[in-house]
């Protein structure tokens, strides 16, 4: 069980990952093609949204399982060292119970989404997809984070594949030295 | 108004307790908007879906993976031992040189990177042993590497004006643009403050040799791709070839060939793991964004605002004085806050009140991002200082603030600068749009 829930964290991590390059490439073919043939992708900023999608959502799930939100640690020695379970637990649960809404609202959002029918703009596709993502990332975000909570005794960064230590420098965290 | 400070304490207390900022900004923007709608939970969890939604997958805001990713390949790309050898064959032969050339290097390198703390721990690497080579005092050194690694939060492309941008509905360009003079302005301050601490007292800093001609022509001809690149993505931004999407995409396929052709990107699994590394960043950004977009929601329906404006009304403070209390509270909370948090949490709250007084929204960016630039580097958590430290633990921490309180000055300098003079902020803005 462990072994699957690590795969499926590492497919969310390279899924995220493929998706930012494309963006990348995407973007950029479409300025070259623009100046350099006076031919744009059609549809790319319907394209980039979706992966947009893809890179934050699917980052968020590994990022919260991975325990990996910024934090304000200046009080944490001191309460470390009065209640260090109570702590991690009421953050652990914290978390839990806020993903778990947002999720529950993105869920929400997606099926609105779905009942009205609507289509994008440009490219006609189903407006349903892009929060219909966001609410699928999200839910196996949130199973993901509540099975590394169960397994790991309230230590969910232990159950993390991803070398979460290489995370170092873009955001200007204390805890995850922007990065 | 209550209703907001009692807000505001309740997030103070949750992140202290050590709950996730975006969580915690999150919980108490939802419960207190959907308070000030009568308890009306329907509209409050309405408002939740559209803001993640419409901030998630917004076109324009991929500008914030993007640069995060051109960051990435350049840190990957080991440019901070040529930055630095650049720098050194341009102004290392003079007194006090070789600090200088470290703040040129670290302007250089966390512009492109993007990251302050990443330029602290590089740099110190880089550029420490050379300035203990030559007899720099470690106060000096180490105070010249922690500060210098928060040039880059000014000098575009900068994630924080990004986030500001966002946060205010200002656009993304112009903050660019207004942020190059400061950027500059911050430099030459930490030129002129290593210079002074040198002046008085001439055994800090020992000048280094002097490069040949031939040698100095080599150095400079490995950093040209980086600044070219540089050169590209704001130059276009500043002509406006480019929006600022537009040329995060280019900055970032750039970057991409450059770290290929240096050949730190050998393989699948090294990029992939610069990919996943972007996306971890662009991720923890983007929660804390979800958070403060809330939070700013319900603090806009407050009302805080309007009774900010009454009192500054009646105290007759003016928009300078507001803006004076907002660095003040600022400057405070920078010592406990990280920047990007900090950003977030103060800007929706005073943000409509300088709006209504006709304050310029770019101007105040620009303020705004030399303060939490500030709180980097004061104690008593200074997150570079930290850095810094970790990196040489032989370095007593006393003396790397010791070392850096030239730089908190000359942070104080620009921003009463900036203040005084917005022109220098902008300026650029009027003349080049």
């Amino acid at each position: 069980m462990k072994h699957l829930f690590k795969s499926i964290e590492r497919l969310l991590a390279v899924l995220a990952g493929i998706a930012l390059f494309i963006m990348m490439a995407l973007t950029f073919v479409d300025v070259v093609g623009r100046y350099g043939f006076n031919k744009s992708i059609f549809g790319t900023s319907e394209i980039i949204e979706l992966l947009m999608v893809v890179v934050i959502f699917a980052g968020i799930a590994f990022v919260t399982v991975a325990d990996q939100h910024i934090k304000v640690d200046i009080f944490d020695p001191w309460i470390k060292r009065r209640a260090p379970k109570l702590q991690r637990w009421a953050v652990l649960v914290f978390s839990f119970a806020m993903y778990g809404f947002l999720t529950f609202e993105l869920i929400r959002h997606a099926i609105d989404s779905f009942q009205s029918g609507k289509r994008t703009a440009v490219l006609d596709g189903p407006q349903w997809l892009l929060p219909g993502a966001a609410a699928l990332f999200s839910i196996i975000g949130v199973a993901l984070f509540l099975a590394a909570i169960l397994t790991t005794r309230g230590h969910p960064a232990r159950a993390c594949t991803t070398e979460m230590d290489s995370i170092d420098s873009r955001h200007e965290s204390p805890d995850t030295p922007k990065p | 108004m209550e209703l907001a400070l009692y807000g505001f304490a309740c997030l103070l207390l949750l992140s202290f307790v050590g709950f996730p900022l975006g969580f915690s900004t999150l919980f108490v923007g939802f419960i207190g908007f959907a308070f000030t709608r009568e308890w009306n939970w329907e509209g409050a969890m309405t408002m939740l879906g559209q803001q993640v939604m419409e901030t998630g997958a917004n076109y324009s805001l991929s500008v914030i993976p993007l640069f995060i990713l051109m960051g990435s390949f350049i840190h990957r790309s080991n440019i901070s031992e040529d930055l630095f050898r650049a720098a050194f064959a341009f102004i290392g032969y003079r007194k006090g040189g070789l600090a200088q050339a470290t703040v040129l290097a670290c302007a250089g390198f966390s512009a492109v990177s993007g990251s302050s703390l990443a330029t602290a721990a590089t740099m110190t690497k880089v550029a420490m042993p050379h300035m203990r080579k030559y007899g720099y005092a470690d106060s000096l050194s180490s105070g010249v590497v922690a500060a210098g690694g928060t040039l880059g939060i000014m000098i575009p492309p900068s994630v924080p004006l990004i986030i500001y941008g966002l946060v205010a509905e200002e656009d993304i360009g112009k903050l660019f643009i207004a942020g190059t003079i400061p950027g500059i302005l911050l430099v030459f301050l930490f030129l002129a403050a290593v210079w002074i601490a040198v002046w008085r007292k001439p055994s800090l800093g020992q000048p280094g040799e002097r490069l040949s001609r031939t040698e100095r022509y080599s150095a400079y001809a490995k950093v040209w791709p980086v600044i070219a690149l540089f050169g590209l993505v704001l130059g276009g931004i500043y002509v406006g070839a480019f929006t600022p999407t537009e040329a995060s995409g280019i900055g970032a396929f750039g970057a991409a060939i450059f770290a290929f052709v240096r050949g730190s990107v050998r393989s699948w699994a090294v990029l992939l793991d610069i990919l996943i590394d972007s996306t971890k960043t662009s991720a923890i950004l983007f929660s804390v964004i979800f958070g403060a977009l809330v939070f700013s929601n319900f603090i806009n329906l407050s009302g805080l605002p309007y009774d900010l404006l009454d009192i500054v009304d009646a105290w007759s403070m003016g928009p300078l004085g507001v803006v004076l209390f907002v660095c003040l509270v600022c400057i405070v909370l920078g010592m406990v806050f990280e920047a990007i948090g900090l950003l977030l949490l103060i800007v929706p709250v005073f943000l409509p009140t300088l709006q209504l007084m006709g304050v310029d929204m770019i101007w105040f960016g620009i303020v705004m991002v030399v303060v939490v630039e500030m709180g980097l580097i004061t104690p008593p958590i200074g997150m570079n200082v930290f850095t810094v430290r970790a990196v040489m633990p032989d370095i007593k921490l006393g003396d790397i603030f010791k070392g850096v309180t030239a730089f908190v000055i000359a942070d104080l300098v620009a921003l009463a600068l900036i203040i005084a003079f917005p022109v220098i902020a902008v300026g650029l803005v009027g003349l080049l749009r």
